[in-house]
């Protein structure tokens, strides 16, 4: 099956005054159908550039880039994707009716949009009551949602994101949520980037972590990067039994006090083994609780 | 792309400008100086009252007057330049239509000339304060014809072209660098123009042809338009440095232009 984006050893750099800047570099990734993909990197990581090449307001120096398997800069791979900028500016003069109109007609032979499906997404992003204001004087979370209103528009197979929840209040992130949850479900593909990961990481399917330009770390759905083990114990904790968890394939890092120990697990498959060995080793449990590692974690783990 | 939608985005463009805070004063200025303009004229035509020739009279006192006003148009635009090229930062406007699958080509032009019609309106109200004036006193509108046939519509057309193609290479662009130099190039070949042309040529037909080549010269190069030049005659020598001025200006044109488009791209963010 095609993919609905898809990087091909693709570098950019920025021109500089006494040198280009290089932001992307030999980067390959691939979006299917149905498949969200969060991208989470530092600021200046490339993700804003990553999205702008897929919408085709630049051009890859090298690679290549395609949207539906078309080229973004033709007609057809437009009609493919829809885009949320990071900073939505809208034209002056133009009330939010009369933008959605003039968006519906730019839409309508190639990806045919009612007005109707605007006035449903109006009313669910609780825009319907500003029809008639002017859309350039909007508030920025306001701006945020009726740019996401334009994408959605004429339902397209790829939504391309930079930072859609930023600005918003929680009722819209959880619309926002849930129109998302929709499009996905409708086999829609959506790249997202954001800073807050463990928010965006609810309607993905995976996560890449971009460093200069590079993808540093990859994260799945489902897929713990660690199991934390929190125990609480009476001490004393036996003799060197700290040292030797942490020399089995199972423990990857060990942090202890005097009453508790924090052990990262490799994998869930690493629980039973080694309560079996606290147990055997004499430790006086008193409390186990399993914590979720947060994206926010393993960003600060992964970016360094 | 319809007719409708294009003509929408054209008054997009053209409202687009006024996003730019330096955009508005200019505007605003360029108000309130042909108020100003109008009211000193006003004064000049009492005395022409009672001339006999007072037609003639007021086409000599339009042509002097529009020589002066197309020196301040020029300044008007290089200053109305500035935020069109280079801030292309405030562009982002049209970001969610430069998405949207439209003709690129036809999405350029109509943006570019929704930007673009500020010279016309400035011609116009021009036009309008020297109407009201002649009206005022009683003077014939006739002397209107002159000037409007020879310094409205020849090189509004040069203007227009150059303006669009310019225009279109700055969208293009994305290099606030590049755009800052092309304007610092185009300042000084306008310049050298003004210090190349003016002296007086016998033959009209040779003044008519190097005066459009002159607005398209400046409109190209400069993107902006010299209706002044029209009053002003060229000698043979001087038309020869001219062309040579032209060639260079072309020259250095052409080459910006191919560097723009080999690294054509819009820039956003």
């Amino acid at each position: 099956m095609e993919a609905a984006l898809a990087f091909h050893e693709v570098s950019k750099a920025y021109p500089a005054l006494w040198r280009r800047k290089k932001v992307l570099e030999g980067l390959s990734l691939e979006v299917g159908p149905g498949e969200a993909v969060g991208l989470f990197g530092p600021n200046g990581a490339g993700k804003s550039t990553i999205l702008h090449l897929a919408a085709g307001f630049l051009r890859p120096d090298a690679g290549k880039v395609t949207v539906g398997g078309a080229s973004p800069w033709s007609v057809q791979g437009r009609a493919f994707f829809g885009f949320v900028p990071e900073n939505p500016n809208f034209p002056p003069g133009l009330s939010l009716e009369g933008f959605l109109e003039l968006q519906l007609a730019c839409l309508a032979p190639h990806r045919p949009a009612s007005w109707e499906q605007a006035e449903q997404l109006l009313e669910r992003l609780d825009l319907a009551g500003a029809r008639k204001r002017q859309v350039s004087q909007f508030s920025r979370g306001m701006k945020q949602k009726t740019a996401l209103v334009a994408a959605l528009l004429g339902s397209p197979p790829l939504l391309l994101l930079d930072e859609p929840i930023s600005g918003l209040d929680p009722q819209a992130v959880a619309e926002v949520r849930q129109l998302l949850q929709e499009h996905r479900a409708r086999g829609g593909a959506v790249l997202v980037s954001s800073h807050l990961l463990d928010e965006t990481a609810k309607v993905c399917h995976r996560a890449l972590f971009i460093q200069r330009g590079r993808i540093v770390h990859q994260w799945r759905e489902g897929q713990e990067p660690h199991v934390t083990l929190a125990v609480l114990f009476e001490p004393p904790a036996p003799a060197r039994l700290w040292e030797k968890l942490a020399a089995t394939p199972w423990v990857a890092k060990v942090q202890a006090d005097s009453h508790r120990v924090t052990l990262a697990l490799v994998g869930r498959e690493a629980i039973s083994p080694v309560l079996l060995e606290l147990l055997q080793s004499g430790l006086a449990i008193q409390g186990v609780e399993q914590q979720r590692t947060s994206l926010e974690e393993v960003f600060c783990e992964v970016i360094r | 792309m319809n007719a409708r939608v294009f003509f929408r985005l054209v008054g997009l463009g053209f409202v687009e400008v006024l996003r730019h805070p330096l955009a508005r004063v200019v505007l605003a200025l360029a108000l309130v100086a042909f108020g100003v303009y109008t009211y000193a004229m006003l004064d000049e035509l009492r005395a022409l009252q009672d001339s006999p020739h007072a037609r003639l009279a007021a086409e000599l006192l339009l042509q002097k007057r529009f020589a002066v006003l197309a020196r301040f148009l020029w300044g008007l635009q290089l200053l109305l330049a500035v935020p069109l090229f280079a801030g292309e930062r405030f562009t982002g406007a049209l970001d969610t239509f430069w998405v949207r699958p439209v003709p690129r080509g036809l999405f350029l032009l109509a943006r570019t000339l929704g930007r673009s019609l500020y010279f016309p309106l400035f011609v116009a109200l021009y036009l309008l304060g020297a109407a009201f004036a002649l009206v005022q006193h009683r003077l014939p509108l006739a002397p209107l014809a002159g000037p409007l046939v020879r310094h409205g519509i020849f090189d509004w057309l040069a203007v227009l072209v150059g303006m669009l193609l310019l225009l279109a290479f700055a969208c293009l662009s994305s290099s606030r660098f590049l755009h800052a130099l092309y304007w610092l190039l185009a300042y000084f070949a306008h310049l050298q123009l003004q210090v190349f042309v003016a002296h007086p040529s016998p033959n009209p037909l040779v003044d008519k042809a190097a005066s459009v080549l002159a607005a398209v010269w400046a409109a190209v190069v400069a993107g902006a338009s010299e209706p002044w030049l029209d009053t002003y005659y060229f000698g043979p020598w001087h038309l020869v440095r001219l062309l040579l001025s032209l060639a260079v200006g072309l020259a250095t044109n052409a080459m910006l232009v191919w560097y723009l488009a080999q690294r054509a791209e819009v820039f956003h963010d």
